[in-house]
């Protein structure tokens, strides 16, 4: 069906406006092999063998829980430590890797106060550099582990972490094991639920693909690494902000097998505020293009075919921001200024387009049983502005720090970072009149109008929760279900 | 309460369609498929039998109208009642249907997207089989789906009667049979690697419903095979069948428009189609919900909604048959997808979706049955009023497409006789001649000896339309044209204007011939109008 559809493409007769039309022939090959790879990713298959059932008194590593902490309150800390603490294991020292001295944080000496009050290492970076690679390196030199298990300050682990982790390093090729990241709030309001929505997909569907392929990329937490792996690479990558994601290339790269436990074992918190989303959105889309663009996993050796496809799928999903923002602007165009990027009917395109679309959306309906939200798809459609601006960056070779997702909600109005969104909207409808003005309500006009209006629709659950609308964001379909969770 | 509220609104909507109904029975002029019709039904049985198998029908409608009209009389009330009484009995059954494959808001719903749909409400009363069609083919799926979920064990009398039914109503149900068995089949495949077992295993597993189906539609087709030994003995149909061009992507949405907003003007459809992207907003609201519904085989509801249409289009690049009233047998279902779609959307947007869709059909309904601009409003009895009045004995009525003979001829009262370019002796079912600009010049120049002038009326281009009207104008003085529905016109030409001088002299030579081979006056015998040999048998 891909094939059909690009073929409409590449029918020169359609050509309308040369430019234009490039911009969007080159954004549907961009569509299509994106589609591709993620049917490739979620394609039925045999799973990885596991590991070998083995009991734990046979094979019991020395594990070091590492749990970062950069200014985080203290008593999300003490949650997560009081859960490290009770997990089901023979052998295992749990660490606080404080790096509040280096970030400045104000509560740096309350983190070392805690670790002595429940009796845990407490390892203060007194050297900054790095960020967060830059203190996982740091506490590598200190510890003993042959396992280390990291976590994020909010990350609360279940008892039975490291009974379902640590089996799978009974093969001694397994460099590491990934679990997903579950987000304990994501009930709370329109921000976290999008992004728990998000997650879901990824850590569904797709990080259970990627196994397949023994693709599966570390996370940044709830991942358990193999030290001889992680030092074998020279530790945590620290020359990119997607710290996690170089390191576990750098890992395949070698050799090391990976596992993808798709079991939530750790809970945390998502951002709950637009500014916090935001800002983890523009780290992790700036550290994947930076991969892309500086390390193309295309020409790395020691990747398989496979595994270059695999993160290759995940660096370009950050690339989308740019094939939104043109398809987006095609709409003003013809109206305002009658340039007409196709020069076929409307209803030719439709035939082929629609029929693709219904693929795309049904496959994934499918593959995530049900569960992908038109508020996370919005969200990620919406995200074309922080893609943007992670590609800026980039090209501009901006330095971009590593700043710590907010574990809860910063207080203020973000409505400033849906501005984009909010314009285009006006755009369209000033847009509208204009096209209406001069030729009527034509069948050229209604189409770009209803284009137009597809994007306002996509884009409304971000201006709403940017903007902090509870009287809209109650509209937007999501998550009814509340998941319940055990305290420590 | 809130129950009550709906359920008195489901049958106010239900009151509604049967209403507009009753009244468009007699408001309406005749249509050329009625006339047809019409003309067709008062024969005999095996002279309808014999008839048919050279159309591209199936003979039961026809036989049921003979029968019907024999009690109610053969007015074209009496004769559309008929249709009337098929849609109205497939309304229990299609909420029965949906009911059991849903829930009853949702059986709700479809019932009330299907009476109120423009489309289903112009064919409920049209006197051709489609009403017919859309009943045998809901029943028929509802039995298809009991058969499903029991193994065969219930539902099969009810089966193999609707299928008969269907196959006798119209070839293209033999399509939603093929279907069934796709489905059938592809339910053994999709349990193999369900269950992880080999496909033989999976057969095995269903062969109680593998065997019972294909008995079942083994026995529709046998019944359906002495009518088609009878149709190739005959030397096959379609000799009568009009021009249907080979359809475009345009015309695959034109369908999906139809049937849910019904017949508009060009520039309205043309609008409505061009808000397709809607469509990609509504299948992110479709796939991304939350709320699931529990519905049984939506997949095959799916299945028999869209594949009939795609597969007719497919077929047309080699034959064209793509006309929507064909595919009228996928209404119910699309309505029914449609309402799951609808109803399992999140609430704030299904209480704005549902409402407005009913009563934007039920406006739409309205408008298409009281508007002259709905495209296929054919005003045949204004056409044959206005020729009534305006045309003599001494006038030619003369109709193109040949066919449109049968419609005129049933609401013509005048004195002008009537006759068809090609010209056309349908008696015997004899095909409709090709067009020839020769044979139009010789039949032209036998006419305008004989007649003052000609009345050409002019609908169902055949492709020859243009031809006709270019010769005329250019030979012949325009003294009128008129447009009295979208594609139905008639053109007023005159042939002479000394039919009168030209009779006095003939009369004079004839008689000073007589007297001079007989010395007596003669008495002129004229005899310049012949009786029509298409006197309706109908009036």
């Amino acid at each position: 069906m891909a094939a059909i559809y690009i073929s409409w493409w590449f029918n020169l007769s359609h050509v309308g406006d040369p430019v234009l039309y490039g911009l969007l022939f080159f954004g549907e090959i961009f569509h299509v092999a994106t589609a591709v790879l993620f049917w490739y990713t979620i394609k039925p298959g045999k799973q990885k063998e596991f590991a070998p059932a083995i009991t734990l008194k046979e094979f019991t590593p020395s594990v070091d829980i590492y749990i970062t902490v950069a200014g985080e309150p203290v008593d999300i800390v003490r949650r997560t430590v009081l859960h490290a603490n009770k997990l089901d294991y023979p052998n295992f020292k749990v660490h606080i890797l404080n790096d509040g001295y280096v970030a400045k944080k104000d509560n740096w000496q309350e983190i070392e106060q805690l670790a002595k009050e429940l009796n845990i290492g407490c390892i203060t970076r007194k050297t900054p550099g790095g960020a967060k690679a830059g203190n996982l390196n740091n506490a590598l030199r200190q510890t003993e582990g042959e396992i280390v298990v990291i976590f994020d300050a909010d990350m609360a682990p279940h008892p039975e972490f490291l009974q379902k982790m640590i089996p799978y390093f009974a093969d001694p090729k397994t460099g590491f094991v990934q679990s997903p990241q579950y987000y304990n709030n994501h009930h709370t309001n329109s921000i976290t639920g999008a992004a728990w929505e998000q997650q879901e997909v990824f850590f569904g569907p797709i990080l259970r693909g990627k196994d397949k392929s023994n693709a599966v990329f570390i996370c940044g937490t709830n991942v358990a690494i193999r030290k001889t792996a992680l030092l074998g690479v020279g530790g945590m990558c620290e020359d990119n902000i997607a710290e996690d994601f170089l390191t576990s290339l750098f890992i395949h790269q070698k050799g090391w097998k990976s596992f993808y436990v798709p079991e939530v074992l750790a809970e945390g918190f998502a951002p709950e505020d637009m500014l916090s989303y935001y800002k983890q959105q523009l780290r992790w889309a700036r550290g994947s293009l930076e991969v892309v663009f500086s390390h193309n996993p295309l020409f790395k050796r020691g990747l398989t075919w496979k595994q270059k496809a695999e993160y290759l799928s995940s660096g370009l999903y950050y690339c989308s921001g740019v094939i939104i923002a043109i398809d987006a602007l095609m709409p003003i165009l013809a109206l305002v200024f009658d340039l007409q990027p196709v020069s076929a009917t409307t209803i030719d395109f439709a035939f082929y387009f629609l029929p693709f679309l219904f693929l795309n959306l049904y496959t994934l309906h499918k593959v995530t049983n049900g569960n992908v939200t038109f508020r996370s798809t919005a969200f990620s459609m919406s995200s074309w502005i922080i893609q943007l601006q992670a590609l800026k960056s980039l090209l501009l070779k901006q330095k971009m720090t590593f700043a710590v997702t907010s574990k809860s909600a910063i207080e203020g109005n973000f409505i400033s970072l849906a501005y984009p969104h909010i314009l285009y909207s006006i755009a369209i409808i000033g847009a509208a009149a204009v096209g209406i003005n001069r030729e009527g309500l034509s069948p050229s006009v209604a189409t770009n109008i209803t284009w137009g209006l597809f994007n306002i629709i996509m884009f409304t659950p971000f201006i709403a929760a940017a903007g902090n609308w509870r009287w809209l964001t109650n509209w937007i379909p999501g998550a009814k279900q509340k998941r319940v969770l055990g305290d420590a | 309460m809130k129950n009550k509220i709906l359920f008195a609104l489901f049958i106010l909507a239900i009151a509604l369609s049967c209403i507009v109904n009753v009244y468009t029975l007699n408001k309406q002029s005749i249509r050329l498929d009625e006339s047809q019709s019409l003309w067709v039904a008062p024969k005999t049985v095996p002279g309808i039998i014999s008839y048919i198998a050279k159309d591209v029908h199936l003979p039961l409608y026809h036989i049921l109208l003979h029968f019907w009209i024999a009690l109610f009389g053969n007015t074209i009330i009496a004769a559309r009642a008929l249709s009337f009484v098929f849609f109205f009995l497939t309304i229990p059954i299609l909420y029965k249907l949906a009911k059991e494959a849903s829930d009853k808001k949702v059986a709700m719903l479809t019932v009330t997207l299907f009476v109120l749909s423009p489309f289903v409400m112009w064919y409920s009363n049209e006197t051709r089989m489609y009403s017919l069609f859309t009943f045998a083919t809901t029943a028929n799926h509802l039995y298809f789906l009991r058969l499903m979920k029991t193994k065969g064990k219930k539902g099969r009398v009810g089966y193999i009667l609707s299928a008969i039914l269907g196959v006798y109503s119209h070839y293209f149900f033999n399509m939603m049979i093929g279907i069934q068995g796709l489905f059938v089949l592809g339910k053994v495949f999709l349990d193999s690697r369900k269950q992880n077992i080999s496909v033989t295993k999976s057969i095995t597993n269903n062969a109680s419903i593998l065997t019972v189906f294909g008995s079942l539609i083994f026995i529709a087709w046998l019944a359906l095979s002495p009518w088609l030994f009878y149709v190739n003995a005959q030397g096959g149909s379609g000799n009568m069948q009009p021009l249907i061009e080979a359809p475009t992507s345009y015309n695959l949405f034109a369908t999906f428009v139809n049937f849910i907003f019904g017949f508009q003007s060009q520039q309205i459809q043309a609008v409505i189609i061009a808000l397709w992207p809607i469509t990609a907003i509504f299948l992110f609201f479709l796939f991304t919900k939350r709320q699931s519904l529990v519905t049984a085989s939506i997949g095959y509801f799916i299945l028999v909604s869209i594949l009939p249409i795609i597969v007719t289009f497919l077929a047309s690049y080699f034959r064209p048959i793509f006309l929507s009233r064909y595919l009228i047998m996928v209404t119910p279902t699309l309505f029914f997808v449609l309402s799951v779609a609808l109803v399992s959307m999140s609430k704030k947007i299904s209480q704005i979706l549902i409402p407005t869709l009913i009563v934007l059909l039920a406006v739409l309904s309205l408008y298409q049955n009281s508007s002259a601009q709905t495209p296929v409003r054919e005003d045949f009895t204004q056409v044959s009023q206005y020729i009534s009045q305006q045309a003599t004995e001494r006038d030619i009525v003369v109709a193109s497409a040949p066919f449109t003979v049968y419609p005129i001829e049933y609401t013509y009262n005048g004195r002008a006789r009537i006759t068809t370019i090609p010209e056309w002796t349908r008696y015997g079912a004899r095909p409709i001649p090709p067009f020839s600009e020769e044979e139009l010049q010789k039949q032209i120049d036998k006419l305008k000896i004989q007649y003052e002038k000609i009345y050409l009326v002019l609908a169902y281009d055949q492709g020859y339309q243009k031809d006709i009207e270019d010769y005329m104008d250019n030979n012949f003085e325009r003294l009128e044209k008129k447009e009295f529905s979208p594609g139905l016109q008639v053109r007023v030409y005159r042939f002479r204007y000394d039919l009168d001088k030209l009779f006095k002299e003939w009369q004079e030579s004839e008689a000073s011939e007589s007297a001079t081979m007989s010395g007596t006056k003669a008495t002129p015998v004229i005899n310049t109008r012949t009786a029509s040999p298409s006197a309706s048998p109908i009036r």
